[in-house]
């Protein structure tokens, strides 16, 4: 139990004081403080509540972590033009790339690489806002959602999946029965017994030598 | 029962189908409610899951699925009931399943530093006795399942963040010969601490504490977790998420010595392009056991998918998975059965699985879907089994 302990207070240790903490970039650590003390909002607060409004918090694995939100994000085709950066705070061309990928207009746009061309193509089809939470009151839950972890392989007891699963549970990209049927004690009290050999060929010993 | 199972779906069916109707009527006030529904018909070549003797059957599988999404920003609610129903053109002496699922999940910002959320995942299923030529093939395995996750996340400094989180499972079988031996709860809790350590890479450190225990014969355990994970965004392309350990477990059953393993699981998730994406992940750890009487297995699992866009309207998802299950002899709880003494072994587990969906209209779906499962055991029975499917999906 000793070593164990120790073992704990070590993690914890090494990553509070790791030499890696000490890499924090000054310019990053204002902004997110910005972010925090004012109200601005970061690429990370806004794929968080994405996954709430598109109606995907089901698909992703109790606990989550960012690296699950940005990955059953990016499985749909919703992204900041440059991937998600969560210390990134929330822009325009981004919000308006976002909006359209949610109402799956993306391949309309003339010139994506312009944020421009996001936010004429919003205002083409009369969708206006005029702050981040205006503009995410009015998107939609998505019908067709890909979630491509056929299988929960964590070992993490916080969220690793259920030993059962009911049969044909969807996955949402292709079904994949997790097979989870149990050995019971009565199972193996009774087995189910082996194939029978194949029976001898009958033999009729007085039968007449040709 | 088997008419009171077909009027609960049929009228279950006729409140979602209004209801999804006057969502749709509501226009955009409407949008907070989904109704989707799948009708399959398909082929099962090894309804038993034997290795000779094979029985095989159609089937017909109804899902319905009601989702609602609630956004009162900062608190989102998201609920999503889908009960499913089967019938069984082959099978004895039941033809017929229905199974519910009800997930529950609650999302709320209390503030920029601090979110929170809760979790429940309830599943009801139906797996009756099955009766192959007047023998009894498996018992009964009807079961209640119940999942509650908490957590809490919490901005301690600019880039770091300690995430706390609980969750309690319960599995009940109704059968009790089966209950007896099976029925479990389990507790689990822990603790993160994430630090950004650049912009795109997180580093971490778990704590977890794991108790199983089981109603009869005691296959029971509590478990420590240490161990760290990394977590990398590559731009709009990549996630990569990267956890290991050691696992130190302490079996309620006395005569079982305590043991201590690493553990690790990896996920890699690429978009290749808009129109092609795979995912891809690993992992290995001990976990609960699937056969009585052991206390514990070592299982590794593999698994990758992906999703192509072939056309704007016709879309592919391939899936494969292999788990290798290891059973040690040492791991067995004292029991009066008349086992021999070095019963113990592996199981090699394959799947695969293939849909391709056409989209007929914003609506409308058709799919073609193939499951296959290969079972390779020391302990049961060997089987391999083919699943193929044609079915209709509608989204309201």
């Amino acid at each position: 139990m000793k070593s164990r302990n120790g073992w704990i207070a070590l993690v914890l240790f090494a990553l509070v004081f790791s030499p890696l903490a000490a890499r924090m970039q000054p310019a990053a650590m204002a902004q997110e403080e910005a972010s925090a003390d004012q109200d601005l909002m970061t690429e990370a607060e806004l794929a968080s509540m994405l996954v709430n409004v598109l109606g995907m918090a089901t698909m992703v694995p109790p606990n989550a972590q960012p690296a699950d939100v940005y990955a059953i994000l990016l499985q749909n085709g919703i992204s900041p033009k440059d991937g998600w950066n969560p210390t990134n705070l929330v822009t325009i061309g981004n919000l308006a790339r976002i909006m359209v990928q949610c109402l799956g207009d993306t391949d309309k746009i003339e010139n994506p690489e312009s944020d421009k061309s996001w936010v004429d193509y919003l205002k083409s089809i009369g969708v206006e806002f005029g702050t981040i939470e205006d503009a995410i009151a009015q998107i939609d839950t998505k019908d067709d959602v890909v979630a491509l972890k056929a299988v929960e392989v964590s070992t993490d007891p916080l969220r690793k999946a259920a030993l059962i699963r009911p049969v044909d549970e969807q996955q949402l990209g292709a079904d994949l029965q997790f097979f989870n049927r149990t050995l019971s004690r009565e199972d193996v009290l009774e087995p189910v017994p082996p194939p029978a050999p194949p029976k001898p060929r009958p033999v009729t010993p007085n039968a007449p030598r040709r | 029962m088997k008419q009171f199972k077909i009027m609960g779906l049929i009228a279950i069916t006729a409140l979602f189908s209004h209801a999804g109707a006057m969502a749709a009527e509501a226009g955009s006030g409407g949008n907070w409610l989904s109704v989707g529904n799948r009708l399959r018909f398909e082929y099962d070549d090894n309804v038993y899951e034997k290795s000779s003797g094979k029985e095989d059957s159609f089937k017909l599988i109804e899902e319905l699925e009601l989702g609602v999404t609630l956004n009162f920003e900062p608190t989102f609610l998201t609920l999503r009931y889908r009960p499913s129903f089967s019938w069984w053109e082959n099978r004895e002496p039941d033809d017929t399943d229905l199974h519910h699922d009800f997930d529950v999940v609650l999302n709320h910002r209390a503030s920029p530093r601090l979110s929170m959320g809760l979790k429940n995942t309830f599943r009801y299923a139906e797996s009756p006795e099955e009766i192959d030529r007047g023998t009894v093939v498996r018992e009964n395995g009807d079961y209640i399942y119940n999942v509650t996750d908490g957590n809490l996340d919490y901005q301690i400094l600019p880039r770091t963040y300690m995430l706390v989180g609980g969750r309690y499972t319960v599995l009940r079988y109704d059968e009790s010969t089966v209950a007896q031996t099976e029925d479990y709860d389990i507790w689990a809790a822990g603790l993160t601490l994430r630090q950004n350590i650049t912009d795109l890479s997180r580093v971490m450190a778990d704590y977890r504490r794991e108790s199983i225990s089981y109603d009869g014969d005691d296959r029971g355990s509590d478990s420590d977790y240490i161990g760290l994970g990394l977590e990398h965004v590559l731009g709009a392309s990549f996630v990569g998420v990267l956890r290991g350990g050691y696992q130190m477990k302490d079996f309620n059953d006395a005569t079982i010595e305590d043991a201590e393993e690493p553990y690790f699981d990896v996920t890699l998730t690429y978009i290749y392009s808009p129109r092609t994406r795979f995912s891809a992940g690993g992992g290995f750890s001990m976990f609960e056991s699937d056969i009585y009487p052991f206390a514990n297995q070592d299982r590794t699992i593999f698994f990758a998918s992906v999703a192509h866009e072939l056309t704007a309207k016709i879309s592919l998802y391939l899936a494969g998975s292999y788990q290798l299950s290891e059973y040690d002899t040492d791991q067995r709880i004292a029991n009066d059965l008349d086992l021999p003494s070095d019963f113990s072994g592996d199981e090699d587990i394959m799947q695969g699985s293939a849909r391709v969906a056409y989209q007929v209209n914003a609506r409308n779906s058709l799919e073609i879907n193939y499951q296959y499962i290969d079972l390779q055991s020391d302990l049961r029975e060997d089987f391999d089994r083919n699943r193929i499917s044609i079915g209709w999906r509608l989204d309201i």
